[in-house]
C-alpha cells in the first residue's frame, strides 16, 4: 500500500537532511505507528507521503505509484488528520464539514460523522466556540469523511479527555476493521501500543527500529517478575526463566504471603529510550 | 466542478455576511455612491468650480469601490491563513491554482459589478455605456491586485490593514498623471490603475480609446501574474 525506499529530504537552505535514507513498507489494513521526538523527521516524511513535498530523493509510492507522480486524485485515496485544528472558526461544525465534503466525489453524511464523536448536539455551533478537544474531534472525522483507503493521523488524541480519547481509538480500530490503512503519528506511547500493528522509532531523521509492539517488548524486556510481599516495602525480583522450578518463588506462593505479582514488561516508552537513547518529550 | 464553485461562493458569502467586520466594509461602496450621487451635485451648485474635478472624484470613488472587494477577499484569505485552513485545502482534490483563481475571480466579479453600479448611479462624469463597461473591468482588476498584495505579505489583520492603507495610497498616485502633460505621465504607467484613469479621462467625451483598455489589461495581468506566483510560493505552498 505504502512503500518507502531510501527516502531522503533536505529543506532548501539547510545543509543537513531532515530525513536520511529511510525505508519501510505498510500493508493494507495495517495501523503503522510513527514515533519520535519533535524535529525527528516525522512531519517531513508525512508531508512527502501526502505530496506536500515533491523534491525528495529515493522513492515513496502509494499503491505502486510514485507519490510525486500522483495528481490531485491522490486526495480521494488518502485522508489527513492534522495535529492542530484547522477549521473555519466562524462557520458551524456542520457547515465546515458540508464545505469540505463538496470537494470529494463521495462522502459520508456530516451529521452521522459528528454523532460518531459525540458532537451531534454541537453541530450548529460555531467552531470558534469549540474547545480544543472538540476541534480535534472535528479534525478527526474530516480526515475520513470521504472514505479514503489510507488515513494519516497526527496526534489524534491530543487534547482529548480519556472518554473521548477512547472513542477516537475505538473508531480507529473500526476503520482498521474496514480494511483502511492508518499511518499514526503520536507521542502517546500507550495509544501506539494499543493500536499499532507495527511501530517505527525515528530519531534525527533516521529510522532506528521497526517492529510490532509485542516483539519489541519481548526483545527489550528484562523477563523478570516483580513480587511484593504483604509485610515488605521493597519488591523481590525473579527471573521468568525456570520460574516454575524456582524454589524461593514457589515457597512464597505456597506461604500465601504475596501482595502483588507483575511481569516486568518494558513499556514502549522505556524501549524507545533504550533503543534511541532519547526520550519522546 | 460547478457544484464546487457554487459551494465556495455560498460559503464565502456566508463568511462575509456573518462577520460584522467584513460585512461592515460592504457599506463603503454604498456610502460612496450616495455621496457622489447626492452630495457632490449639491455641493457643486454651491461651488461650481468643483465641476472641473468631477471626473477625479469619480475616479477615486470607483477605485475605492473596486478595491474594497479586494480588501474583503484578502481578509478572508488572512482568516484562512490564521485558521490553517489553507493547509487542509492543499490536501483536498482541488487544484491550488483553481482555488486561488476562484478567490481572485470572486473579488474581481464583485469589484467590476460595484464599479459598474457606481458608474450607472453617479452621472457626474459619464463616459458612455461602452466605456463604462471597459472602465468597470479595468478598475475591477484593482481588487485582485489589492487582495494578492495583502494576502501575500501581511502576517495578520493588523498588518493587513496597514498594507491596505499603503496600497490604497499607491493606487491614488497615478491620479497625479492627470496634471502632468506629455510623455512624463507614463512614468506612472507601472501602477496598473494608471491605465484606467487615463482611459477614463480620454473617454469623458464618450469617444473610444480601446488601446488604453488593452494595454491596461496587459499591465494588470502582468502584475497579477507576478503577485500570483509570490502568493503561491509564500503562502499556499509553504
Amino acid at each position: 500500500m505504502i512503500s518507502v525506499n531510501n527516502l531522503s529530504y533536505t529543506y532548501a537552505g539547510s545543509i543537513n537532511p531532515a530525513i536520511k535514507n529511510i525505508s519501510f513498507q505498510i500493508e493494507k489494513g495495517e495501523i503503522f505507528g510513527f514515533l519520535g521526538p519533535s524535529g525527528s523527521g516525522k512531519s517531513t516524511t508525512q508531508k512527502i507521503l501526502y505530496k506536500l513535498l515533491n523534491d525528495y530523493e529515493g522513492s515513496a509510492t502509494i499503491d505502486g505509484k510514485e507519490v510525486k507522480s500522483w495528481d490531485k486524485t491522490l486526495y480521494e485515496k488518502i485522508g489527513v488528520g492534522f495535529e492542530l485544528p484547522n477549521h473555519y472558526l466562524k462557520l458551524t461544525a456542520l457547515e465546515n464539514l458540508e464545505f469540505f465534503r463538496n470537494f470529494y466525489q463521495n462522502s459520508q453524511k456530516p451529521l452521522d460523522l459528528l454523532a460518531k464523536v459525540g458532537l451531534e448536539n454541537d453541530a450548529r455551533k460555531k467552531v470558534g466556540e469549540f474547545s480544543k478537544g472538540m476541534k480535534m474531534r472535528l479534525n478527526f472525522v474530516r480526515s475520513f469523511m470521504h472514505n479514503p483507503e489510507i488515513i494519516f493521523l497526527d496526534e489524534p488524541t491530543s487534547g482529548l479527555d480519556p472518554v473521548n480519547g477512547r472513542i477516537i481509538k475505538d473508531i480507529i480500530k473500526e476503520l482498521q476493521s474496514e480494511d483502511k490503512t492508518i499511518f499514526l503519528t503520536t507521542h502517546q506511547m500507550h495509544d501506539a501500543d494499543e493500536l499499532c500493528n507495527r511501530v517505527a522509532f525515528m530519531v534525527d531523521g533516521a529510522l532506528k527500529v521497526i517492529d510490532s509492539p509485542k516483539q519489541l517488548k519481548l526483545k527489550y524486556s528484562h523477563h523478570n517478575v516483580e513480587v511484593f510481599m504483604k509485610d515488605q516495602q521493597d519488591p523481590l525480583y525473579f527471573s521468568m526463566e525456570g520460574l516454575g522450578q524456582n524454589e524461593a518463588f514457589l515457597q512464597l506462593i505456597r506461604n500465601g504471603e504475596l501482595s502483588t505479582i507483575h511481569s516486568k514488561e518494558a513499556s514502549l516508552d522505556e524501549i524507545f529510550i533504550q533503543v534511541t537513547g532519547k526520550s519522546l518529550t | 466542478m460547478t457544484n464546487r464553485i457554487l459551494n465556495l461562493i455560498k460559503v464565502d458569502i456566508k463568511r462575509i455576511v456573518t462577520d460584522p467586520n467584513l460585512s461592515g466594509y460592504l457599506l463603503v461602496p454604498i456610502a460612496l455612491i450616495f455621496f457622489i450621487r447626492y452630495f457632490v451635485p449639491y455641493i457643486t451648485i454651491k461651488y461650481p468650480v468643483i465641476a472641473e474635478y468631477h471626473h477625479l472624484i469619480m475616479m477615486s470613488g470607483v477605485m475605492q469601490t473596486a478595491i474594497i472587494f479586494g480588501f474583503i477577499t484578502s481578509f478572508m484569505i488572512l482568516d484562512e491563513k490564521d485558521e490553517s485552513v489553507l493547509q487542509v485545502i492543499r490536501v483536498m482534490p482541488i487544484s491550488s491554482f483553481y482555488f486561488i483563481v476562484y478567490r481572485l475571480t470572486f473579488a474581481t466579479f464583485f469589484s467590476i459589478l460595484g464599479a459598474f453600479i457606481m458608474f450607472l448611479s453617479c452621472d457626474i462624469a459619464y463616459p458612455g455605456m461602452v466605456n463604462v463597461i471597459l472602465l468597470s473591468i479595468l478598475y475591477g482588476l484593482a481588487a485582485p491586485f489589492m487582495a494578492l498584495i495583502i494576502a501575500t505579505f501581511a502576517n495578520n489583520k493588523i498588518e493587513g490593514m496597514a498594507y491596505f492603507k499603503f496600497v490604497d495610497l499607491i493606487l491614488m498616485v497615478p491620479l497625479l498623471s492627470l496634471f502632468i502633460g506629455g510623455f512624463l505621465k507614463y512614468g506612472f504607467a507601472i501602477i496598473p490603475v494608471f491605465w484606467a484613469h487615463s482611459l477614463y479621462q480620454l473617454s469623458l467625451d464618450e469617444s473610444f480609446h480601446f488601446i488604453y483598455f488593452l494595454v491596461g489589461i496587459l499591465f494588470n495581468l502582468f502584475a497579477l501574474f507576478i503577485l500570483f506566483k509570490q502568493f503561491k510560493k509564500r503562502v499556499f505552498d509553504r
